[in-house]
């Protein structure tokens, strides 16, 4: 039983078949992730994809249908006030306690964390011209989700999990939270797990990411391997016959009668005798090509 | 943007207000039909000699009237009007010209004939109408409790008829109080514009967008539209010095908000003030066109206050502390509320075992119980003054119980997520409702409107045994329910699980 716990405790987060639906559609499908300690986990996929969903099974915030997860080795439905303590979340709307301000928001969730840095808190807020006499009902959604982020990184947590963090920010303050993240990942070692579909914030900060679609996970790695790992395999029409013997992570038609195939280069080699086919060609994939790809 | 204004504005720029508040303009109407038949038959009773004192009654309404409708049509008129939408904005103000014009023109002629001037009458309405439509920049909910005005002074009128009332020591505190209400109203606006200027009400932008139905409801009170449309001098400012980890009940409460948010006392301060100037208002008027003594008005009107609060203002908390709680934990169970999250991940509201435990107590035993236990003791103490009414004060107690338990009730059953009724079993249980709410508020007022008339007890004392029956069975069902949902709250990992 203690090796049990101790091995899920080896983990930021753990999540073990975790299955949800909602009115008969499934979302997340028998799905399995391991975060790790001091990774910059970036989550992504398309709108509906269940990134928001998994966020909140991770944590505990939903009852899962199938499957258990864990968080710092607690059961993520039963987390102890020890492993609250280490974590924070801002959610997708962060539009909390509408009935207080800033600066009351920041005070009252500050007295739970002991760890609490109130100088940070008063300093970003400041720098960042946020009024904290306002109600937050009163300031704008980006202001909103300015003061919910500094809520978060204020408790200085060791795991922190943002929800589409950068929705409705600015690009200065969106360039300004990718550094915090940056920065608290490099010097405190904190894990971020952060969902996102803006593929180029997750290739400023992300240390490693994963792609879901359609309730599963279809590729979960760092972020430096995917343009060696992942390539783009062109095939001319007369080529269709064979696309069915070549794995891929996805394929697509195209209006030409063309097809284009994800394939991952390490593992079968199907794709290096379809390479030599006439007219067919491998490119290389940044991120967001590689998105665009799969989710299409 | 433009698309969908495109596509929203004309349907409302026609009849904002029959398109978007069908239930309530007709219950509005209806009101307003019943109070101009109840003047009607004042004037023809106890003739023009309080011809004064009924156009009073008319203009209190309208006020109320014209507070929940047609300012929110004015509000789509000026953001039309900002927006440039063509035609729209003409549109909305030629409703609401039409729609004053109905309620000057045939009151003014009735009046006329009952011995008031044209003149008189016309600017008086349209005085009123004007004030009804400054709600918007207010919470509408404070109008509300501004419709109390006219029943209250009715029922002064009747006691005051009925007990030859002379203490002017009464009178000079009401006054007093009164006074000091509106000088407190006075200082906190005078305050908030010296050092921000005018107040930021929703009219500095365009509104139509932000606007919800919500606003106008019970269940909006405390909403983030509410909040953001409220003045600053006006938003409830939360006490949270004594939130923490070391009191995890009143830090739930923080967390919650709505009826259970800790509020500072100087909030109601304002809030009593703001309401306090209706009847000022009131008696001023009615005192200037009756030529009536002022001193006596407030009499009669701090007595009328007190037995008004007796016979339907305690029912009222009843049923407002029975929807409310349920309203605002329903707002905040939802998947997608924050503050939820921020609840199951907040460290020291509780470990696993002692969290349920804690939202129990601060559903049970926060500030709606508290606000019960207040009406049940001045419902206590108006029962020991009056032995008379000792009956209807047993019932109004028995219907506090019923309003407590239905508001534990309203508010466990979103949280255990127990299933939604089905759709014969939702009809039956609003039918249940509605009969246990109309028994519930109508008798005590006809028990104290029959107390000294002794011919009715053959079918007031019937009703009252049907309205204790109906009560006791209500509390009996909902301490099942609420007992089954504590059970599901303790079967659940924690108690803050989106639905």
């Amino acid at each position: 039983m203690t090796a049990i716990v101790e091995a899920h405790a080896a983990y930021a987060m753990q999540a073990l078949d975790l299955s949800q639906a909602y009115a008969g559609h499934t979302v997340l499908d028998r799905l399995k992730l391991i975060v790790e300690p001091g990774q910059v986990l970036g989550l992504v996929g398309r709108n509906g994809a269940g990134k928001s969903t998994l966020l909140r099974l991770l944590l505990g915030l939903t009852q899962p249908q199938t499957g258990q997860a864990w968080v710092f080795g607690d059961p993520a439905l039963k987390l102890s006030d020890a492993v609250k303590q280490r974590i924070s979340y801002v959610p997708q709307q962060p539009d909390a306690m509408a009935w207080l301000s800033a600066g009351q928001l920041m005070d009252f969730v500050g007295r739970f964390y002991p760890r609490w840095d109130a100088a940070y808190a008063q300093d970003t807020l400041q720098r960042w011209n946020i009024d904290t006499n306002k109600l937050m009902a009163k300031l704008s959604p980006g202001e909103r989700q300015r003061v919910d982020l500094v809520r978060a990184l204020a408790s200085q947590p060791e795991l922190l999990v943002l929800d589409e963090p950068a929705a409705a920010l600015d690009p200065v303050a969106r360039r300004e939270l990718l550094r915090e993240i940056a920065l608290r990942a490099g010097e405190a070692g904190t894990t971020v797990v952060f969902s996102t579909h803006i593929v180029s914030d997750l290739e400023r900060v992300a240390s490693h990411i994963a792609f879901l679609h359609q309730g599963r996970l279809l590729l979960h790695c760092p972020v430096d391997d995917t343009k060696e790992r992942y390539a783009r395999l062109w095939l001319p029409p007369r080529f269709a016959s064979v696309i069915g013997e070549i794995p891929a992570l996805s394929h697509r038609r195209h209006a030409d009668g063309s097809s284009s195939l994800v394939i991952e280069c390490d593992e079968d080699q199907h794709w290096h005798q379809a390479v030599t086919l006439e007219g067919a060609r491998l490119d290389v994939l940044g991120l967001e090509d590689l998105f665009v790809e799969i989710a299409e | 943007m433009n698309a969908v204004l495109d596509r929203i504005l004309p349907l409302r720029a026609v009849r904002p207000w029959r398109a978007r508040f069908g239930i309530g303009l007709w219950l509005c109407g209806l009101i307003s039909t019943l109070v101009l038949l109840t003047i009607f038959h004042g004037m023809d009773q106890h003739g023009a000699s309080v011809a004064g004192f009924w156009l009073a009654l008319y203009c209190a309404e309208l006020l109320f009237a014209w507070c929940i409708f047609p300012s929110a049509t004015l509000l789509l008129a000026l953001d039309s009007h900002r927006l440039r939408i063509p035609g729209a904005a003409l549109k909305t103000f030629s409703t609401l010209l039409w729609l004053a014009l109905l309620c000057i023109v045939p009151a003014s002629v009735a009046f006329y004939f009952a011995g008031i001037s044209i003149w008189t009458s016309s600017l008086s309405i349209a005085c009123a109408i004007m004030v009804g439509l400054t709600a918007l920049w207010v919470p509408r909910w404070i109008f509300v409790i501004g419709c109390w005005t006219p029943s209250l002074i009715g029922r002064s009128v009747y006691l005051k008829d009925h007990m030859s009332l002379e203490h002017t020591s009464e009178m000079n505190t009401c006054l007093g109080v009164l006074l000091l209400a509106l000088l407190a109203v006075c200082i906190g606006f005078a305050r908030h514009y010296f050092r921000y200027g005018m107040p930021d009400s929703g009219l500095k932008a365009p509104m139509i967008l932000q606007l919800r139905s919500s606003n106008y409801s019970w269940s909006g009170i405390g909403s983030k539209q509410n909040l953001a449309l409220t003045w600053k001098w006006m938003q409830p400012r939360t006490d949270i010095r004594r939130g923490g980890p070391h009191r995890p009940v009143y830090s739930l409460r923080i967390l919650l908000g709505g009826a259970f948010n800790p509020v500072h006392w100087n909030y109601y301060l304002k809030l009593i003030g703001f309401i306090a100037i209706y009847p000022a208002l009131f008696m001023v008027f009615t005192s200037l066109l009756h030529s009536k003594d002022l001193s006596e008005l407030g009499q009669a009107f701090f007595i009328g206050t007190i037995y008004g609060l007796f016979g339907s203002g305690i029912t009222m908390i009843a049923i407002y502390n029975a929807v409310s709680p349920g309203l605002t934990v329903r707002r905040r169970w939802r998947q997608d509320s924050s503050e939820l999250a921020l609840m199951a991940l907040l460290p020291g509201l509780g470990q696993s075992d002692t969290t349920s435990l804690n939202v129990l107590r601060t559903l049970t035993f926060s500030k709606p119980a508290w606000v019960l236990a207040a009406a049940l003791l001045f419902d206590l103490v108006i029962a020991c003054l009056h032995p008379l009414y000792l009956s209807s004060a047993g019932l109004i107690a028995l219907i506090l119980l019923t309003g407590y338990a239905a508001g534990i009730v309203g508010a466990l059953y979103p949280i255990t997520h127990c299933a939604e009724l089905n759709k014969t079993h939702r009809w039956l249980a609003s039918l249940g409702a509605i009969l246990v709410f109309c028994l519930g508020y109508s008798t005590p007022i006809i028990l104290m409107g029959t107390t000294d008339v002794a011919d009715t007890r053959t079918w007031t004392y019937p009703l009252m045994l049907v309205d204790i029956l109906a009560q006791l069975a209500a509390i009996l069902i909902l301490i099942i329910v609420a007992c089954r949902c504590w059970q599901r709250l303790q079967a659940m990992p924690h108690p803050f699980l989106a639905r």
